[in-house]
């Protein structure tokens, strides 16, 4: 009875510490920081204290990591209990500014999941909060190109509005109901694991 | 009962605490600190036999492996692998000798390891093989200031760092409001961490004119008193000059990077 007991206590013990070794606060990145929204108010990371915050840097233009990255973050959020869901914001900050307007990012995100929201802004304040997070983004070239084999949700069918391409950063920051970085997800972390992840942070 | 040892011991080995590096700086400091005075040709003791009636010669020891075998409250016993090169003026290359060492050091009443006490010379060889001479003393001196720095930082309550970088203006820190080492221990002593521990990854020492460019970067785990533990990556950039057999810090500059949790979590698009 009494190892049964002690088993018990050493295993909850486990996996409690492997938990919490998995997720430590991540020092010196991050931060509050207000960007325009995709449904066009200011909106501030702030404004989503006591909820798990995913954050995502990309542009719709983006033929592979991005679409995939939502969609599985799309599949992760559906996995979530519908009352947990209600406490866990996606957002998806554009660093293609020329391209990426607010209704623009609101078709594309609607696609994967109408809960997202997605935020661009001016050049330097996008970037600065890139460079808050330790992000990074290169243009690949200065010519524009179009990507008109993606229609996922590009509201322009009529015209074929060329943008940039670009190489970035491809983490899913994890940051916790206190504002805190926590971690990263990538677009091959498994389902199980975000879950239990954001859930040990609710 | 099986099952029980099995689970004490994947989560003992799968602890945080475990995975930790445990580089022991203050000794490898000491160690460091040592081989550049012998460096410099000082015999310091009888078992390091190869520096006596040796003045005319350059001497250089590029310290292979230290292990820490044993400390306790008033020593520490490290065993030391190096190897030896001396240069006779007008030669261009000379035979070198791998040594193994035990070497017993008393610890001085702020607790750093300090004298040599015992040294047990377990293998000498002669390489059959000239080599071309590499001094090391400034890269022992520099490695040996970088060890104690980072033994001191990892407990900024007990120390100062003026001597090692006297110089405020031209010290850039991560952290905020700070002007200089004093500072900079003040800062680092108000995160309330009860251990915090840095490792040293990528070091680089790379002549610079007078000086020396040292790279390096630091994964640095605090646990705060209450809560979380926390996890940080910095670059540091320093100057260092040597100056009368010592190294000081004459620029300094460090940033946050963002750490490596995952490495599926660094690919980009």
């Amino acid at each position: 009875m009494l190892t049964k007991k002690l088993v018990t206590a050493l295993v909850l013990w486990f996996v409690s510490s492997m938990v919490w070794a998995q997720l430590p606060v991540l020092r010196g990145i991050g931060g509050d920081f207000t960007l325009t929204s995709s449904r066009g108010d200011s909106v501030s990371l702030s404004d989503f204290s006591g909820k798990v915050v995913l954050i995502f840097f990309g542009y719709t233009n983006c033929a592979d990591i991005c679409p995939t990255t939502m969609a599985h973050v799309s599949r992760f959020m559906k996995r979530l209990p519908e009352d947990k869901r209600e406490q866990v914001q996606v957002l998806f900050i554009s660093f293609d500014t020329d391209f990426d307007t607010p209704e623009h990012m609101n078709n594309y995100l609607s696609f994967f999941d109408p809960s997202f929201i997605g935020l661009t802004g001016q050049p330097e304040a996008v970037a600065h909060v890139v460079e808050q997070y330790g992000a990074e983004f290169t243009k690949l070239a200065e010519e524009k190109v179009t990507t008109r084999y993606k229609k996922l949700s590009v509201e322009d069918t009529q015209i074929e509005r060329p943008g940039y391409l670009y190489s970035h950063t491809a983490k899913i920051y994890v940051i916790d109901p206190r504002g805190r970085t926590r971690g990263y997800f990538y677009n091959g972390t498994p389902l199980e694991q975000m879950k239990a992840d954001v859930l040990s942070l609710l | 009962m099986k099952v029980l040892l099995c689970v004490l011991a994947i989560g003992v080995f799968a602890n945080p605490a475990f995975a930790k590096s445990t580089e022991d700086y203050d000794v490898l400091a000491a160690v460091y600190g040592l081989f550049a005075q012998l460096d410099a040709g000082d015999p310091l003791n009888e078992e390091f036999y190869w520096l006596v009636n040796q003045e005319s010669v350059q001497h250089a020891h590029h310290v292979l492996k230290t292990t820490v075998q044993h400390v306790d409250a008033s020593s520490v016993k490290v065993a030391v692998s190096f190897e030896y090169q001396f240069l006779i003026p007008s030669e261009k290359a000379s035979p070198a000798r791998y040594l193994e060492q035990v070497i017993v050091f008393t610890k001085n009443a702020l607790g750093l390891p300090d004298k040599v006490v015992s040294i047990q010379t377990l293998v000498d060889e002669t390489d059959n093989f000239n080599s071309v001479f590499i001094p090391s003393k400034d890269q022992n001196l520099i490695r040996s200031l970088l060890y104690d720095w980072t033994y001191r930082i990892n407990e900024p309550g007990q120390w100062s760092l003026n001597h090692l970088a006297p110089n405020p203006d031209t010290f850039t820190s991560a952290e905020p409001d700070v002007f200089g080492t004093d500072t900079y221990l003040q800062a680092l002593k108000k995160l309330n961490y009860v251990s915090s521990r840095r490792t040293i990854q990528n070091l680089v020492i790379k002549p610079m004119d007078d000086a020396y460019l040292v790279s390096f970067e630091y994964i640095w785990h605090g646990q705060p008193q209450e809560g979380i533990e926390e996890l940080a990556r910095q670059s540091q950039k320093w100057k260092v000059e040597i100056q009368k057999d010592r190294a000081v810090v004459v620029e300094f500059e460090e940033k946050y990077l963002t750490p490596v949790t995952d490495l599926g979590a660094e690919i980009r698009c």
